[in-house]
């Protein structure tokens, strides 16, 4: 396989937003690029004091210090720039990437960017929205067209944002992009015991963003403070991994500061949370009935973002106070909102609709788009849909799991929708262990001439299950293996012709409390000796008469 | 050079290629021979192996089958109970066959000259030759046949005078009445379809005195077979166990295997030689495949090229041709002397595989391959598959690697242990 290094830069954004932006593509990138033939090696550039969630992703990550960790520490800021923009120039020499991913500053926050861009294979860059006297900045527009393609994430409500015809050929409108799909969440019940909510209360989940904001504490704590007179509430408390203040813990409330929280969201009955870019999106593309407030930042408009759900009917509008923060009333106010179940409904449909999908992986095609043929990244994508990814990911199994299982339908008269709908079938169908029973399932088909029709395909996924399910009865894998190596590949039946001799056999071997090598003693005696070998079809049935 | 000088010395390098040719014929029936001969010594350790590990029926030799060797099937049978269903069986059928008349009666019905099936079936067999020669006589006459079947010389006849061949089947009528020395058509019809009824009849009644004896026979085998297994019961009964067992282990991983069975030096020694028979065997076969199968292509090659000149400079046409030297020493080659170089490297390789014995020095807990040690790493085996991966993933052979690779894990009771326990 060829490889494919990809490199994503997210260094000095506030928040999460632009780290979880780029892992977000990673994880499609390195998904559709399998599925295209190339063998991916990702990594990140970060300060994040969240790059643990790249180990989360299985993205290798470079970290240099936040500029929360510089001035904590008390480094000259005129050195660590300079150490920063050498540490990011040798980065990508040494790296290479045949792909660069830049978030938020397209020439890097140092500015380092504009010496380097020469080097990557293709470049490019996500545009997510700002506030516009932000994006107006040179140092940004000026650079965007020195990118192969601008992704623009597409808030939801917002009205189409504005290209500039130096570099709008290259631009690609994407909706919201998050770290899951709605599919991938966990089910209600198993959320609710995850994050430890009682039966009979309900879930308010309770959060700052990232938790990097000076206010985050403040926030939280005001908000407790009402809560918790509230008896039937539980709050969970996504405090998120930047969050440096004290925790909150005591009865009615659960910690957390996972970055990855949304996957329990089905567990949740309601909730209140700053405007941030990867809780807004990711609770109401969950359904959660939430209300939201704006944090004042440099380059986002949370506030903007929080009236724009609001207007849509999706979530409540949470607005500052004096403070910067919403004013317990009212917070009160949206809780007793919330509360009314017609009203919670209503707001879980409409955030629903709101941000109906999640669209990690048309950003990841569009950026793999720079790189690869096009008709490679299009079978990728008909085979790579999320809920093939489900499927696996359900199973515990890897990608490479999916390769091996396609490899075993390829005709030309299998469309890729079919191949791909017959692996669904194979995962949900596979016997526990997954991974081992897929391996056995491979091996059988291999023993087979590939399917020439999707009759021939079906009638290969029917009999290679049937077979399987008859292996692990033995709960042994290396005889399992052994048997499937030694077992003489088959030209002249048809796989549910196969199936129908094999099992019998093997349930003759399990019935008699015997092992897969004695099974293959016994057959090979019916085989005859190699180069002489019967066919399977006479030796198999009179293995098994033997076996009685 | 001159044409017929050339054709003198291409001759005489052709006699050395063939030459060359024969002994690799020979090399490789060698090696075929002792490939046989390391996999009848396997054969005997595997059932060695299992005799070892299935000495006797003790419920402690018994038990402990499955956790040295993974083979839970005694463990999920009784075997008393399945001792005493078959003496069971046994009983019942030897009971059988000897209440069955045929069998009492054996020597009356299969005595060699006046048994009575052996006496009719042989007075069958006649008649049904000569009967059969008679319907011969009739079918060797496809037309004949046809006339039969068209029901010719009876009322059932269907054609007219109309139809041309209406003619044609009297004319044949006429010919077979007379060829068959009868008044009418009707009278051969009836004496076939009589001589088919009675050949019929008679093979059939044949069968029947064959299957009868046949059957008499096999009560008789089985019976002998059957007291047999009586008489040595216990013996046969656990002889089947091991074979069982024995069927298990023939194909099961060495390693796996070891590692349930370590700590008895017995199991260990006989693991090991085991698994080394078999690479050797394995190794054998590569050496063959590769190198003798490649040098006999070569040799093949040459002789077909040195021949083809041959035959094109012995034409009267090429007679007086002169040939350039370079040319002409080209195609005349070394006759093989090349390949037979490589048949001493081969020769070193194969003595050195079939010669090893030290099976007992092979170390299961550490990462080696059996090929370094039987060659101590002097000979390249990129050639073998097993090696070639190994290389890829490990490097090359590490001299060190065997010079504490040691005999069997477990110490025998009646020896020191190496361990200081100080």
């Amino acid at each position: 396989m060829k490889k494919l290094t990809v490199v994503a830069y997210a260094v000095n954004g506030s928040g999460l937003g632009h780290l979880t932006r780029v892992l977000a593509i990673l994880r499609w990138v390195r998904r559709l690029a399998r599925l295209a033939g190339m063998a991916p090696e990702l990594f990140v550039l970060t300060s994040s004091e969240a790059a643990g969630l790249a180990l989360e992703e299985g993205v290798a990550a470079f970290k240099i210090p936040s500029k929360t960790a510089i001035r904590e520490a008390g480094l000259p800021k005129e050195e660590t720039l300079r150490l920063a923009r050498q540490w990011v120039w040798h980065s990508l020499n040494l790296l290479r990437p045949g792909l660069f991913l830049v978030d938020t500053f397209p020439g890097g926050s140092f500015g380092e960017l504009f010496h380097a861009l020469d080097g990557p294979g293709a470049r490019v860059f996500v545009y997510r929205a700002m506030k516009d006297a932000f994006a107006r900045q040179e140092v940004i527009q000026a650079l965007l067209p020195l990118y192969d393609r601008i992704l623009m994430p597409q808030e939801p409500g917002e009205p189409a944002r504005a290209t500039e015809p130096a570099w709008a050929p290259k631009a690609r409108a994407v909706g919201p992009i998050m770290l899951r799909e709605r599919d991938e969440l966990r089910p209600r019940e198993e959320a609710r015991r995850r994050l430890g909510v009682p039966e009979h209360k309900r879930a308010v989940w309770l959060s700052a963003g990232g938790g990097g904001d000076p206010s985050a504490e403040d926030w939280l704590k005001a908000a407790v403070s009402v809560f918790s007179q509230e008896p039937d509430l539980h709050t969970i408390i996504g405090a998120g991994p930047l969050y440096r203040g004290a925790p909150l813990r005591g009865p009615n409330l659960t910690w957390l500061t996972s970055p990855l929280a949304m996957e329990d969201f089905l567990g949740l009955d309601m909730a209140f949370s700053a405007a941030g870019y990867n809780s807004y999106h990711e609770l109401l593309h969950a359904g959660v009935p939430a209300a939201f407030y704006g944090q004042e930042k440099i380059a986002d408009e949370q506030s903007r973002r929080a009236e724009s759900a609001a207007r849509a009917g999706a979530a409540l509008f949470l607005p500052s106070g004096p403070e910067g923060l919403p004013s317990l009333e009212s917070l009160r106010g949206a809780l007793a909102v919330l509360r009314d179940p017609s009203r919670a409904a209503l707001l879980a449909e409409a955030a629903r609709a709101f941000v109906p999908r999640n669209c990690a992986r048309e950003a990841a095609a569009e950026a793999l788009a720079t790189v690869l043929p096009r008709a490679a990244l299009d079978v990728a994508l008909e085979l790579g849909t999320s809920s093939l990814f489900l499927g696996l990911s359900r199973r515990g199994l890897p990608i490479e799991a999916a390769e091996e299982a396609l490899s075993c339908f390829v005709t030309d008269a299998l469309s890729h929708d079919d191949r791909r709908e017959l692996i669904e079938g194979l995962l949900q169908a596979l016997p526990d262990p997954a991974a081992a029973s897929l391996r056995w399932f491979v091996a059988f088909c291999k023993k087979l001439p590939a399917p020439r029709d999707e009759e021939q395909a079906e009638h290969l996924l029917g009999a290679g299950l049937s077979v399987v399910q008859a292996l692990s009865r033995f709960e042994d894998d290396r005889g399992v293996t052994s048997f499937l190596r030694l077992l003489p590949n088959e030209r002249g039946l048809r796989a549910e012709e196969l199936a129908d001799l094999l099992c019998p056999f093997l349930a003759a071997l399990s019935h008699q409390g015997e092992s897969l090598y004695r099974g293959l003693s016994v057959l090979g005696r019916h085989l005859g000796p190699p180069g002489q070998e019967a066919p399977l079809r006479s030796a198999l049935p009179a293995a098994t008469a033997e076996l009685g | 050079m001159q044409a017929q000088q050339f054709v003198q010395q291409a001759r005489q390098r052709l006699n050395e290629v063939r030459q060359s040719l024969d002994t690799v014929r020979t090399e490789n029936t060698e090696l075929r021979t002792q490939i046989h001969t390391l996999g009848q010594k396997k054969e005997l350790v595997l059932s060695q192996l299992a005799e070892l590990y299935l000495p006797s029926f003790e419920p402690a030799v018994v038990a402990r089958i499955k956790p040295l060797t993974g083979y839970a099937w005694f463990a999920q049978n009784d075997l008393q109970a399945l001792f005493a269903n078959e003496k069971l069986s046994l009983a019942r059928e030897h009971a059988s066959i000897e209440a069955d008349p045929d069998f009492q009666n054996r020597e009356g019905l299969l005595h060699e000259i006046t048994g009575d099936l052996v006496v009719k079936e042989k007075e069958l067999r006649e008649q049904v030759q000569l009967l059969r020669q008679e319907v011969e006589r009739y079918t060797s006459e496809p037309r004949l046949l046809q006339l039969i079947e068209d029901k010719y010389g009876t009322p059932e006849y269907q054609r007219r005078w109309w139809d041309l061949q209406y003619y044609s089947d009297w004319k044949w009528g006429d010919i077979y009445t007379e060829r068959f020395a009868k008044q009418e058509f009707s009278e051969v019809a009836r004496s076939y379809e009589s001589f088919s009824r009675d050949h019929r009849t008679m093979s059939a009644e044949r069968q029947a005195i064959s299957a009868r004896k046949e059957r008499t026979e096999q009560l008789i085998k089985r019976h002998a077979e059957i007291e047999h297994r009586q008489q040595f019961h216990d013996e046969m009964f656990l002889q089947d166990c091991r074979r069982r067992l024995r069927d298990h282990l023939a194909h099961l991983d060495r390693e796996q295997l070891y590692e349930w069975s370590k700590g008895d030096r017995g199991f260990e020694a006989a693991i090991k030689k085991l698994h080394g028979l078999e690479k050797q065997i394995e190794y054998l076969d590569e050496l063959g495949q590769r190198q003798l199968r490649e040098d006999e292509a070569a040799l093949n090659t040459m002789a077909a090229k040195l021949q083809n000149k041959i035959n094109k400079f012995s034409r009267p046409k090429n007679y007086h041709r002169v040939l350039p030297a370079t040319e002409a020493n080209a195609w005349l080659g070394d006759g093989g002397r090349r390949v037979l170089a490589r048949r001493q490297k081969f020769r070193r390789n194969y003595e050195t595989v079939v010669v090893f014995d030290r099976y007992d020095s092979f170390d299961y807990a550490r990462d080696m391959l059996w090929w370094d040690l039987m060659t101590d790493g002097r000979i390249d085996g990129d050639f073998i598959p097993e090696v070639s991966h190994w290389r890829s993933q490990h490097g090359s052979y590490d001299p060190g690697l065997f010079s504490s690779a040691g005999s069997s894990t477990s110490s025998a009771p009646e020896e020191p242990s190496l361990i200081d326990p100080s």
